[in-house]
C-alpha cells in the first residue's frame, strides 16, 4: 500500500493532511469528516474475528474449540452517505492453529487453541464529504442452494446471494441506528436507501451491539482476561483528509 | 512498502534524503531532526513485535510453562509528532505451540551448561506503510492492550480522535494497562501521576502527549523484569535471550531540507 501521489500533492500543497483511525472490537466505527472537508480512504490494515481464538484445547477430555465456518470470510464494510464498499477477507478458520501450553489469566496450565491471525492489507479508494461508518461482519449461515439463483452483480449492497440470511437476517452484520425508524436498520440485506447511511447528526449518540458471534455474545471475560482483545476484529484505516468542499464530480 | 512518489522526486531533487531509524527495545525512541530547518515525512515502519515469552524453559513433565498475558497479542506501535498522535495496532500471536513438536527448541543459550527446552515460536515480522510528516523530533512508543474485559453494554461507537479510541485504550477499572511512557517533543517528562488516570493522556489534543512513566499494578515492558518473572524461572545471566524478547522498530523516513512549511505540519 502506498500513498496515491495526488493526495500525496495535495498534503504537499497544504490541502490536505494525512491520518490514521485504528480502531475495532465494537461493530461499528465511524471515522468522523468534519464540514467543508473530504475525506479519501486509500487503505486499511484488518485482523479479523477468531471467536475460537485462546479457547482451550483439550483433546483428552474432548474439549476442543468449536468453529462457526460463518467466521471463515468476513467483511469489512464502509458505508458513507454517498456508497457503499464491501471488502470480503479470509477469517483465518484453519489449521494452522496448534494447540499451545498456556498458563491461563488464573495460572492454571492449560492448552489452547492460538492460531495466528495477521492482518490483512486492503488498497482503496473510498472518497466521502460524509461521515463514514465502519463496520466487520460474518457471511450468514445460509447453505449452499443449488437452485437457480440470480448472477450477483455491483450493487450498493452485498450480492444477495452471499449475504441474504433468511431468519438470521440480523446476524451479518450489525444495524446502522436509523433515526426516523427509532429501530435497527440492516442495511445489507435492503436496497441502499437513504436510511441505510449514518443519521446526518449526533452520530456517535447513536449506538450499535456488538453480536460479533452472529448472535450469541461472548461470555465477558474476567477482570484480568484479555483473551477477548485478542480474539476481535482490528483496523487501522488510512485515509487523506482534504480541507476543501468535495468537488461535485466526486460524489 | 514503496518511497512514495512526490518524496522520491523531492530526493532527486537535492531537497531531501532518505533515512532510516532502527529503534525497540525501550519504551521509546526519538526520532531527531538534526536542527530546525528541516522536516520529514515517515512513510511506513517494520515493526519486530515484543514477545515477552521467547525463549522461555520449557518442562512438560514438570509443567513449566510459559505463562501467557493475552494482552500482549495486540500490541500498539505509537508515534508522537508534537502536533499529532498516530496509532497503529498489531496482532502478535505468542505462538510457543506444539511443547512436544515444532515449535519448542532444545538449545543451549549463552553462558548455560546445558542445553535446555525452550519456547522457540515463529515471530511475525509486520510492516505498516503510513505517511506521517514532522517537524518536531518524533515519540515512537510500543505498548500492549490493555486488560478490559469484553463489555456486553452498549458502548459510544469509536470515532477517529487524537488518542486511541476509548473502548480499546481505556476503561473501567483497568485503565493502567495500556503503555507506557510516550516522548514529549519539547523533552518536559510528564509522568502518569501527574497527568490522569487516562490511558496516559492528559486530554485528547494535547500537545504534550506523553505516556506512563511508570505503572506499578499495570501491564508495562520491562526491558529485564519479563526474563525473570514471567517465564516460572530464575535466570540472571541470559540477558541475550531476554534482549531477543523485545520489541525493535525500523522507520522509513525521508528527511526534508528545507524550511517547515506552516501549512502542512
Amino acid at each position: 500500500m502506498i500513498i496515491p501521489n495526488y493526495l500525496e500533492q495535495l498534503i504537499h500543497s497544504g490541502k490536505a493532511k494525512a491520518k490514521v483511525l485504528s480502531t475495532g472490537l465494537y461493530m461499528q466505527s465511524v471515522l468522523k469528516v468534519p464540514a467543508n472537508s473530504y475525506v479519501v480512504i486509500y487503505g486499511y490494515y484488518f485482523r479479523p474475528y477468531v471467536p475460537n481464538y485462546g479457547d482451550i484445547y483439550d483433546t483428552v477430555a474432548g474439549t476442543t474449540p468449536i468453529f462457526d465456518a460463518r467466521q471463515s470470510v468476513q467483511y469489512v464494510l464502509f458505508k458513507s452517505n454517498n456508497d457503499f464498499y464491501p471488502f470480503a477477507h479470509y477469517g483465518q478458520l484453519e489449521s494452522n492453529g496448534r494447540a499451545a501450553s498456556f498458563s491461563s489469566p488464573a495460572g492454571v496450565n492449560q492448552v489452547r487453541f492460538t492460531p495466528n491471525v495477521p492482518h490483512q492489507e486492503r488498497s482503496t479508494y473510498i472518497v466521502s464529504n460524509s461521515d463514514v461508518g465502519i463496520a466487520f461482519s460474518f457471511i450468514n449461515q445460509v447453505g449452499v442452494a443449488f437452485s437457480n439463483a440470480n448472477i450477483p452483480i455491483d450493487t450498493q449492497t452485498l450480492p444477495a446471494q452471499l449475504q441474504y440470511g433468511g431468519e438470521n437476517i440480523n446476524i451479518s452484520a450489525s444495524g446502522y441506528f436509523d433515526p426516523a425508524l427509532a429501530s435497527n436498520f440492516y442495511p445489507l440485506n435492503q436496497p441502499y436507501s437513504t436510511y441505510a447511511g449514518l443519521p446526518e447528526a449526533n452520530q456517535v449518540t447513536y449506538q450499535l451491539w456488538p453480536r460479533p458471534t452472529s448472535g450469541t455474545i461472548p461470555n465477558p471475560g474476567t477482570a484480568t482476561d484479555a483473551f477477548y482483545n485478542a480474539k476481535f476484529p482490528l483496523i487501522t484505516v488510512m485515509y487523506v483528509q482534504v480541507n476543501e468542499q468535495m468537488p461535485l464530480n466526486l460524489q | 512498502m514503496t518511497i512514495p512518489s512526490y518524496l522520491e522526486r523531492l530526493i532527486h531533487a537535492g531537497k531531501a534524503e532518505a533515512h532510516i531509524y532502527s529503534g525497540g527495545y525501550s519504551n521509546q525512541n526519538i526520532l531527531a531532526l538534526p536542527n530546525d530547518n528541516c522536516w520529514g515525512v515517515i512513510y511506513g515502519y517494520w515493526y519486530k513485535p515484543y514477545m515477552p515469552y521467547f525463549g522461555a524453559l520449557v518442562e512438560p513433565g514438570s509443567g513449566l510453562h510459559p505463562k501467557i498475558d493475552f494482552s500482549s497479542m495486540v500490541q500498539w506501535v505509537q508515534f508522537t509528532t508534537g502536533t499529532k498522535f498516530w496509532p497503529f495496532q498489531h496482532f502478535c500471536n505468542q505462538t510457543y505451540q506444539n511443547y512436544d513438536a515444532d515449535y519448542y527448541g532444545v538449545i543451549r543459550n549463552v553462558g548455560e551448561p546445558e542445553r535446555k527446552t525452550r519456547a522457540i515460536g515463529n515471530v511475525d515480522e509486520q510492516y505498516r506503510s503510513c505517511y506521517i510528516p514532522f517537524k518536531y523530533n518524533v515519540g515512537i512508543g510500543f505498548g500492549v492492550n490493555n486488560l478490559i474485559e469484553l463489555s456486553t453494554n452498549n458502548e459510544t461507537i469509536p470515532t477517529n480522535n487524537l488518542t486511541t479510541p476509548n473502548q480499546l485504550s481505556a476503561a473501567g477499572t483497568t485503565i493502567d494497562t495500556v503503555i507506557d511512557r510516550f516522548t514529549d517533543p519539547f523533552s518536559t517528562f510528564v509522568s502518569i501521576q501527574q497527568i490522569s488516570t487516562y490511558s496516559g493522556f492528559r486530554t485528547q489534543n494535547d500537545l504534550y502527549v506523553s505516556l506512563r512513566e511508570n505503572a506499578a499494578t499495570g501491564v508495562y515492558i520491562q526491558p529485564t523484569n519479563y526474563f525473570t518473572t514471567d517465564c516460572a524461572e530464575t535466570e540472571t545471566v541470559n540477558y541475550t535471550l531476554g534482549s531477543a524478547r523485545m520489541p525493535y522498530i525500523t522507520v522509513n523516513y525521508v528527511q526534508i531540507n528545507t524550511q517547515p512549511p506552516k501549512n502542512i505540519l
